[in-house]
């Protein structure tokens, strides 16, 4: 209650501000006068009285900051007339003002568009159940970059011997030509799946089923399909009636039995969306495959308790014997195991290339971050000396030490958010343009990518905006606030000049 | 005791402001007034303590606050004393009292 009371008597002297301020007045007025009537009465003339009245209560101009800096709401209002403060300022330096922005934006820029990029594809998780437990099977050979896909007999061998993983999943992706009644052919990234994929992963259908045990039955393949939410929605604008339709995808009639829920679209990472899921049992039909090797991608989960060390020795002891098989070729039998933790999603080509350029470059714009930070500190102290007198003035008339020192971070606080503003548009734009030129006439690449994928807002990349926006700020404020702060005196020698020299010329 | 007349205790404003209001409801004058009168000129209360005072006493619902006519027939703000500031001031008192044996107790020893 008391907590509630305080609240609504901070919020009624920030918002009705003015009628807070009048009540005050009147009472104090009240109190002025009272004391000096009963002054009079003993015999005082009207202005001693009020001067006797000053002396023994002490100020009412001071009693009324007292009371008006008690509640916790005056730090905000303290904040708000920093900020109008502020605001003048820099419009009084509109040339430094727009200088600072625009450095700092093009700093923040660069640092938010560089780390959504790491954050879309290093830091997000997959949204399945315990993504940290999910790890990605490799095979390489001597001096080629690792990958996945493996055969199915390498496949029955690893999944029938560990004792290391919960579940070994199938997600093979692969490129399909979908046509339908109400669709134009079109290139989609689908994959095919084993049948314990979605129950593994923890995953629950928005509407219809999903593919079951019957995915892996080679002998009868089941010609049904589920599509991502996202496919749901950009072809078929979530209409439910989606179930039961057939499409045909590379020539084979298929039909749609599920929809995955909100946000998930198969293992290949955020960046790329796997649209049409089929079971296993389809790729030989549909791709005319004989599911060699180079056709099954693997991903694991860890039996709870085993670290990936010691999953990766066994693995690799079963591998071994896979690959001595007689009717493997020499060239696979060179191969070497290898497995690396997967909980933000397989390895795409996009992020094999990515990854070292990117912390590279993180490195590097984190740097000219700071560098600009140091220009700008070095700015700030030099506009500091043509302020000293300001800051005198604002001594003399009561401010403390530590307001002073406030009212120019808050000055460095909006110079920084305002850049940030700018730097988030930067990074919007800046981060499509890169991955215009990454993805453009790149067979590496192979798979298009969902741009949309980089730039939707994330907490991730909010936070790690706010937290370089603030320190930025005290990074350039600091130094400058608390020289200006303790400068005082030859701007106060300035005002004392001034001073006499008025007195003088009165 | 205080250093120079006049100055209050540490936190026994807010106690003697709760008393003062117990006898009646009263404008912050009055509550200054009636301090020093039943201090016998002891305690004189500064106007910036005093409401700054009232203002936290009314923000923990301990009194509240109306405009009322004064006795020369002025809109006054008068301070009362709320049931929860009553039980506040009975236990604040007993607490004081207990305090107060026991240093006399110890300056007697």
């Amino acid at each position: 209650m008391a907590v509630l009371r305080t609240i609504a008597a901070g919020l009624r002297s920030l918002f009705r501000r003015k009628t807070v301020i009048r009540e005050m007045d009147q009472e104090l007025g009240m109190f002025l006068d009272m004391a000096a009537q009963e002054k009079m009465q003993k015999g005082l003339s009207h202005d001693d009285a009020l001067r006797e009245v000053r002396l023994e209560r002490g100020s009412l101009e001071i009693a009324r900051e007292a009371v008006g800096s008690a509640g916790w709401e005056s730090v905000l209002e303290t904040f708000r007339q920093d900020i109008r403060f502020g605001f003048r300022t820099l419009r009084q330096h509109p040339g430094f003002a727009a200088v600072v922005v625009t450095t700092l934006a093009l700093g923040i820029g660069a640092n938010t568009a560089i780390f959504s990029l790491i954050n879309a594809l290093m830091l997000r998780t997959l949204p399945v159940r315990n993504p940290g437990t999910l790890v990605e099977l490799f095979h390489q050979y001597p001096g080629e970059p690792a990958f996945n896909g493996f055969s199915l007999d390498s496949y029955k061998i690893i999944r029938d011997g560990n004792h290391v993983l919960s579940d070994l999943l199938v997600d093979s992706p692969h490129f399909f030509e979908v046509r339908g009644e109400t669709l134009e052919t079109q290139k989609v990234i689908g994959g095919y799946l084993s049948g314990n994929f979605f129950e593994s992963l923890g995953l629950r259908p928005a509407i219809g089923r999903f593919i079951g045990a019957e995915a892996d039955d080679l002998g009868h393949p089941s010609p049904v399909a589920v599509v991502s939410w996202s496919y749901w929605k950009s072809k078929y604008n979530l209409d439910p009636t989606i179930l039961g339709k057939q499409i045909v995808v590379n020539d084979t009639p298929v039909t749609i039995i599920g929809v995955t829920e909100q946000g998930f679209a198969g293992l290949l990472s955020q960046e790329m969306s796997q649209d049409i899921l089929l079971p296993l049992s389809m790729e030989p039909v549909v791709h005319h495959s004989s599911l060699g090797w180079g056709s099954m991608w693997l991903v694991g989960r860890l039996k709870p308790g085993i670290s990936i060390d010691q999953a990766r020795a066994e693995m690799a002891v079963l591998f071994d014997s896979a690959i001595q098989a007689p009717d493997v070729g020499p060239y696979v039998r060179q191969m070497k195991f290898k497995m690396e933790l997967a909980a933000n999603g397989i390895s795409t080509p996009l992020r094999q290339m990515l990854r070292t350029p990117l912390l590279a470059l993180m490195v590097i714009v984190g740097l000219v971050l700071l560098i600009a930070c140091a220009n700008m500190a070095g700015l700030l102290l030099a506009r500091g000396a043509s302020r000293r007198h300001e800051m005198a003035m604002r001594a003399c008339l009561g401010a403390g030490r530590l307001r002073l020192v406030r009212q120019v971070l808050t000055e460095s606080l909006m110079l920084s958010l305002f850049g940030t503003l700018l730097g988030v548009l930067i990074a919007y734009f800046g981060v499509r343009g890169i991955l215009r030129v990454i993805t453009s006439g790149r067979q590496v690449v192979g798979l298009p990518v969902h741009i949309d994928a980089f730039t939707h807002p994330d907490t991730h990349v909010l936070s790690f905006t706010c937290v370089i926006a603030v320190a930025t700020a005290l990074l350039f404020g600091a130094v400058p606030a608390v020289s200006l702060s303790s400068l005082l005196a030859p701007g106060l020698q300035q005002i004392a000049r001034i001073g006499v020299e008025i007195m003088a010329a009165l | 005791m205080p250093e120079k007349a006049g100055d209050l205790i540490q936190g026994t404003l807010d106690m003697l402001i709760l008393k003062t209001l117990a006898l009646e409801s009263m404008h912050g004058y009055g509550i200054a007034v009636r301090i020093e009168q039943m201090s016998k000129g002891v305690f004189r209360v500064n106007a910036g303590s005093l409401f700054v005072a009232l203002q936290r006493l009314q923000r923990s619902g301990l009194i509240r606050s109306e405009w009322k006519a004064s006795e020369n027939n002025r809109r006054a703000k008068y301070y009362v004393l709320t049931e929860q500031g009553r039980k506040r001031f009975n236990s604040e008192t007993r607490e004081w009292e207990r305090q107060v044996a026991a240093i006399a107790r110890i300056l007697e020893a």
